[in-house]
């Protein structure tokens, strides 16, 4: 089973697709990440999910994804270094998104619009609701069901070094 | 001018051209390089020079880009290739992150070598599985999953026989679940295979739950399982159908149950009895 740009189409289409995240985020944690994913309820029945990760050390980068089959339909890289191969185009240390073509693959991205800035220092809790909440948004992804924003579970350092343990 | 200078002069301002400092914190530099991952994406690493010394970490991002490719580096092809590379960069890897340590003159070195690895490490993608259709009960718990907060994967019950079962899931109320099994099959002799097993385990657990406890949802419509072996589940079961998908939502988050057994669509026809 591979993504294909039908199946992109279909869940990309608002009327149709009928996007909804119903279910509060589930946090797990390893070593250097923090990452919620859940399914997200859509009216092809499709098992399709949304992810968030936070990197520990470098709390102010964050990806949020709309994923199936193994493929992701679009990834948001909020504070993300990028160069599309299509057009040049390149970010540094900012937000841009990815989406997903037979063509390119994962490797084309956009500037998205509506995606609230995250700092590089001091990030907090609240900026994390903000960007999935806004991914969501320009997703076409509405909140509804049981969905209420569950914070990650982590000790946010202002910001990290190498090693990890973070700064105050 | 040779062309060779020419052209090492383009391929250097290019390479300058990426290449981007931040400061992080009170001790760190947040280093943007100038290569790519096979996503257009760029590595960025951390630094921390501490007097005469200096460590350089991707702070966890290539596992984390690993872990959400699907590649699990502590088994397998993955983790013996990771090692390798590990070595052959010399790099360490501790707490998930990938380290190397220098004199504070070989910091240029060290982060280029750095962003290297990082990208050969990331090419270990491809050893991801090839994702596959999912059988129908994992495509019924994902499905639940986006529905429900409380969904337990393959929960176990035991008969008045003494026989445990898995289930498909238990969903909704964790003080009264909703115990779902799914029933599939290509051809009639598979799926009367399925009718039969979900019989006997909604028939064997009877009397420890109640009928709207007990839901058996069919793959596809029900027109394609044969009128009389659904008539065998309706008396121990309520009986959906992945085609009427919202009608299982109403079914599980329903404080009475419906009065019929059979939860179809508008458009579904099924005769069951006589």
């Amino acid at each position: 089973m591979v993504l294909t740009d039908q199946v992109v189409a279909a869940i990309m289409d608002a009327p149709t697709a009928k996007l909804e995240l119903r279910v509060p985020l589930v946090w797990s944690s390893r070593d250097t990440t923090v990452r919620a994913e859940v399914a997200v309820h859509n009216a092809h029945g499709l098992p399709l999910r949304l992810g968030m990760q936070i990197l520990l050390d470098k709390p102010w980068k964050i990806s949020v994804y709309l994923m199936i089959y193994g493929g992701q339909v679009r990834r948001l890289d909020v504070n993300g270094s990028h160069r599309n191969r299509t057009d040049g185009e390149r970010w540094v240390r900012r937000t841009h998104k990815h989406r997903f073509s037979e063509a390119h693959q994962d490797a084309e991205a956009y500037t998205p619009s509506d995606i609230p800035a995250v700092p590089f220092q001091n990030v907090a809790v609240e900026d994390y609701r903000q960007v999935l909440e806004a991914f969501c948004d320009e997703c076409a992804i509405t909140l509804g069901g049981s969905y209420a924003w569950q914070a990650p579970t982590m000790n946010l350092p202002a910001a990290a070094g190498p090693g990890g343990g973070g700064g105050s | 001018m040779t062309i060779c200078d020419e052209t090492v002069a383009a391929a250097v301002a290019d390479i300058s051209e990426g290449w981007s400092c931040l400061p992080v914190g009170d001790d760190a530099l947040l280093v943007t390089g100038s290569s790519h991952y096979a996503d257009g994406d760029t590595p960025e690493v951390l630094v921390r020079i501490d007097g005469a010394e200096v460590t350089v970490s991707d702070g966890g991002e290539t596992l984390a880009r690993l872990d959400l490719a699907g590649v699990n580096i502590e088994t397998g092809r993955a983790r013996q290739m990771w090692q390798s590379l590990i070595r052959a960069h010399g790099l360490e890897f501790a707490d998930g992150r990938l380290l190397v340590h220098g004199a504070a003159e070989e910091v240029g070195t060290l982060v280029v070598l750095m962003t290297e690895a990082m990208i050969n490490l990331d090419g270990l993608r491809l050893l991801a599985p090839a994702p596959k259709q999912p059988p129908f009960a994992e495509r019924l718990v994902t499905f639940l999953q986006a529905e429900f907060e409380s969904v337990e994967e393959r929960p176990e019950l035991r008969g008045r026989s003494g026989s445990s079962y898995r289930l498909t899931a238990a969903v909704g109320r964790e003080d009264r679940p909703v115990y779902v099994q799914a029933l599939a099959g290509n051809t009639q002799p598979a799926r009367i295979r399925a009718v039969e097993h979900g019989f006997t385990v909604f028939s064997d657990v009877n009397g420890s739950l109640a009928p709207q406890q007990k839901l058996i949802v069919l793959d596809g419509t029900v027109e394609q399982w044969t009128p009389g072996r659904l008539a065998l589940l309706e008396q121990v079961a309520y009986v959906g159908s992945w085609n009427a998908r919202d009608r299982l939502v109403g079914f599980i988050g329903a404080d009475a149950p419906p009065g019929s057994r059979l939860l179809l669509d508008d458009g579904e026809q099924l005769q069951t009895a006589g």
